[in-house]
């Protein structure tokens, strides 16, 4: 993904700090009514903009589905902070999507004690099974697998966290009996989109 | 506060990297720069309070009277011992290929503060190179994350091109989405970067830097003079710098002036004086032969004598000339011409000043000198001055017998002037950089000097007066024009004493120039002086 466009010399070039707005302005993105009004009240809440950059991310990403390029311009100019802002948040977090992602979303811990105890192997035999590597999605939409850092459950290592959802001592010896439950889960209805 | 044993007074708000500078005592550092805010993430400034268990950034630190500082004891020189390692541990040490090596401050500190071998057995990550704005390379994996390159565009350019991206040891540097470092003061990072992380692609494998020699001088390309430092190899000029100035430019330049030196290295520049053969047809231009610089002179000189005679003798002087060509103009026509029609040529606007979010200005006026010009002209031949239209109006109905026209402008279409009018003129002589369209319309055309191949002063738009300085020889026969003015002076048997030298016209300037008064070379020094008003009783030397 290249997000580099040439930029023009010159002696006319106006300085600004001010976000320059999406990328594409036949079909401009926007927010729905319902989105608005969540918005509306993340700006009563928090005085600054700083604050209300992590909640109005998420409003974005239920929104839109994931975090695009288009998306940054359309939250940088909402909250009139420069896009450079979002690129750094945005890329911090594992948790915002910055490529669609499956229905569900399977994000093994890579840190170190989960590594200690094997989350290498546990993501090797995801990555084996679904038959796809990091930030790809499987030809049925519902799986997308990443790497992710400390989920704070270390003592139950090594660490799988789907969606929302935390799932523990997922060693690699269970990986298929894991995929096979979630497959069931999202049958049932109960877990994913 | 004690710093190893000196005592430095403290102020408000001042932090113990602060008083270290102030004793002179050099602590290593990355990301601090003294016109950013404090980021304290590269942990390379450490040093040891007394009564503190463990070494203190000393950028962040607020000094105290109560303390006791160390910048080498045992306990700093192992606190960047091990941060060193830190740095270097996915650095690709590609020094041999890199063009900050020589300048880099992580080869030097690694040199001073590091080991000499690296116990890190592991693979390095390779980080692509990318192209993040118009002259500027990120070699990504040489980066050290000081973030000085982004809070630069965030806090003095305001543009926030670059930003961080990523986490721990994945983050990078990266374009904001859609935006390139294509903002007029982004070379700036590139000086500021204190690796060989953000290269200019101008410069990119031109020179080793130890090979170029710098010259500390004044930029040529707005009125606002910033200092520079022009770094040349042989007689070409390879880059230029910015050079600090806290009264004019601050630690910063913009990049008109930082790539505007091209003009200089032209191969079109004129070399030789030439003398128009025949008449010009309606349009056409006249043939031209080339002569000598001295039966050049002498032809300008007799003209222009014998047209004061008839009365009718002007001159056109360029913003690009320094105060002491302004001067000598100002003196031929006051004592031997006896004329004071010396207009100043009208100014040669870009679009419009560029205004950045911590102040710098860059000017929409591309010439230097306006105001020194002016400065000087007026208090030699008495103001106003007549515009330029003027002089070609009269150049028009043919009341004009001789003019001389100095244009030297850089930019070799760059002019304003409505060229027709110089086609009545009996005798135009011309004083140029290039062959333009008033160059081509002249009798006799003289080769001028750019500003980086002569001695001189200018006044920048807030009448700060400063030092250019001679970095490379003019091509072929081009003169200084003050060397040309004094030879027409001369001939014309001017006042000889203030002749020699731009600084002994320098100096009699000052003694006709009421706000210069005082003023010499020397006192100028490579910061300049500041003359504008209100008039202060004049400095005694220094
Ligand atoms: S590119 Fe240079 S200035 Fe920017 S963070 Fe890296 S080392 Fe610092
Ligand atoms: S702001 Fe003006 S003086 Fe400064 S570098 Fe740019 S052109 Fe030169
Ligand atoms: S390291 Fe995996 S949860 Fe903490
Ligand atoms: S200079 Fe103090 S932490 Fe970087």
């Amino acid at each position: 993904m290249d997000s580099v466009t040439t930029g023009p010399l010159g002696p006319k070039h106006k300085a600004t700090s001010r976000p320059s707005g999406p990328p594409s302005p036949e079909k401009p993105l926007a927010f729905s009514n319902a989105a608005d009004d969540e918005l509306r009240r993340i700006v009563e809440k928090y005085p600054d903009a700083g604050m209300r950059l992590l909640p109005t991310l998420h409003v974005a990403q239920r929104e839109f589905g994931w975090i695009s390029e288009e998306v940054k311009h359309l939250v940088a100019h909402r909250l009139a902070i420069p896009v450079a802002h979002l690129e750094s948040v945005v890329s911090f977090y594992t948790m915002f999507h910055q490529r669609p992602v499956g229905r569900l979303d399977v994000q093994v811990c890579m840190s170190l004690p989960c590594a200690l105890r094997g989350s290498g192997e546990t993501w090797a035999a995801i990555a084996n099974a679904l038959g796809i590597a990091g930030g790809e999605i499987t030809a049925d939409g519902l799986f997308s697998i990443c790497k992710v850092e400390c989920l704070a459950q270390c003592d139950r290592a090594p660490v799988v966290q789907v969606n929302d959802e935390d799932h523990l001592d997922v060693s690699a010896d269970r990986v298929k009996s894991f995929l096979d439950s979630l497959r069931n889960q999202t049958g049932d209805g109960k877990a994913g989109a | 506060m004690k710093i190893d044993g000196r005592d430095v007074a403290v102020d408000k708000g001042m932090t113990v990297m602060d008083g270290c500078r102030k004793l002179g005592i050099y602590v290593p550092h990355f990301c601090y720069h003294p016109a950013l805010s404090i980021a304290g993430s590269c942990r390379l400034c450490m040093v040891e309070v007394k009564g503190f268990p463990k070494p203190m950034i000393s950028c962040n630190t607020p000094a105290d009277a109560k303390y006791e500082v160390f910048t080498g004891s045992e306990m700093v020189v192992q606190a960047r011992k091990a941060m060193m390692e830190f740095f270097l541990l996915n650095h690709p040490l590609d020094c041999p290929v890199c063009d900050q090596a020589g300048e880099c401050d992580l080869q030097d500190f690694s040199f001073r503060y590091g080991r000499g071998f690296s116990r890190y057995d592991e693979g390095k990550e390779p980080r692509a190179k990318k192209d993040v704005g118009r002259d500027i390379l990120l070699y990504t994996q040489r980066c050290v994350l000081c973030t000085r390159c982004t809070r630069f565009l965030d806090e003095v350019s305001g543009t926030n091109e670059l930003t961080v991206a990523n986490r721990g040891f994945h983050s990078e540097i990266v374009n904001a989405p859609g935006k390139r470092a294509d903002n007029l003061m982004a070379g700036n990072i590139t000086d500021i970067c204190p690796v060989g992380a953000l290269e200019s692609k101008d410069f990119l494998f031109k020179s080793r830097v130890w090979y170029l020699h710098s010259t500390p001088s004044v930029c040529t390309h707005c009125p606002a003079g910033c200092n520079i430092k022009i770094q040349t190899k042989g007689n070409r000029i390879l880059r230029i710098k910015p050079r600090t100035n806290l009264d004019v430019n601050g630690y910063f330049m913009c990049d008109i002036g930082r790539f505007g030196y091209k003009f200089v290295n032209d191969s079109k520049r004129l070399t030789g004086a030439s003398r128009r053969v025949g008449a010009a047809s309606a349009n056409g231009v006249p043939a031209r032969s080339m002569i000598s610089i001295g039966d050049a002179i002498e032809t300008v000189a007799e003209s222009l004598a014998s047209a004061a005679a008839a009365g009718s003798v002007a001159a056109i002087a360029s913003p690009w000339m320094t105060n002491e060509e302004a001067y000598l103009l100002a003196r031929i026509f006051k004592d031997c011409l006896r004329s004071s029609r010396v207009a100043m040529l009208e100014k040669n606007d870009r679009a419009t000043d560029v205004r950045f979010k911590k102040g710098f200005t860059v000017y929409a006026d591309a010439a230097p000198n306006a105001r020194g010009v002016e400065d000087v002209l007026t208090a030699v031949l008495g103001g106003p001055l007549p515009t330029d239209a003027e002089v070609l109006a009269d150049a028009q109905s043919g009341r004009l017998k001789a003019l001389l026209f100095v244009n030297s402008n850089p930019d070799a279409a760059g002019t304003r002037v409505d060229v027709t009018a110089l086609r009545a003129i009996p005798f135009l002589a011309v004083v140029d950089l290039f062959a333009g369209p008033i160059a081509a319309l002249s009798h006799v055309l003289l080769p001028a000097a750019s500003a980086a191949e002569k001695i001189g002063t200018f006044t920048n738009v807030e009448g700060h007066v400063q030092r250019l300085a001679h970095a490379v020889e003019s091509p072929g026969q081009a003169h200084p024009e003050w060397k040309l003015l004094v030879e027409i002076y001369r001939r014309l048997g001017g006042n000889l004493a203030i002749c020699d030298r731009p600084a002994d016209t320098f100096a009699h300037l000052a003694t006709q120039v009421p706000s210069y008064s005082g003023l010499t070379h020397d006192a100028l020094g490579d910061g300049g002086r500041r003359v504008a008003a209100p008039p202060s009783p004049a400095p005694a030397g220094v």
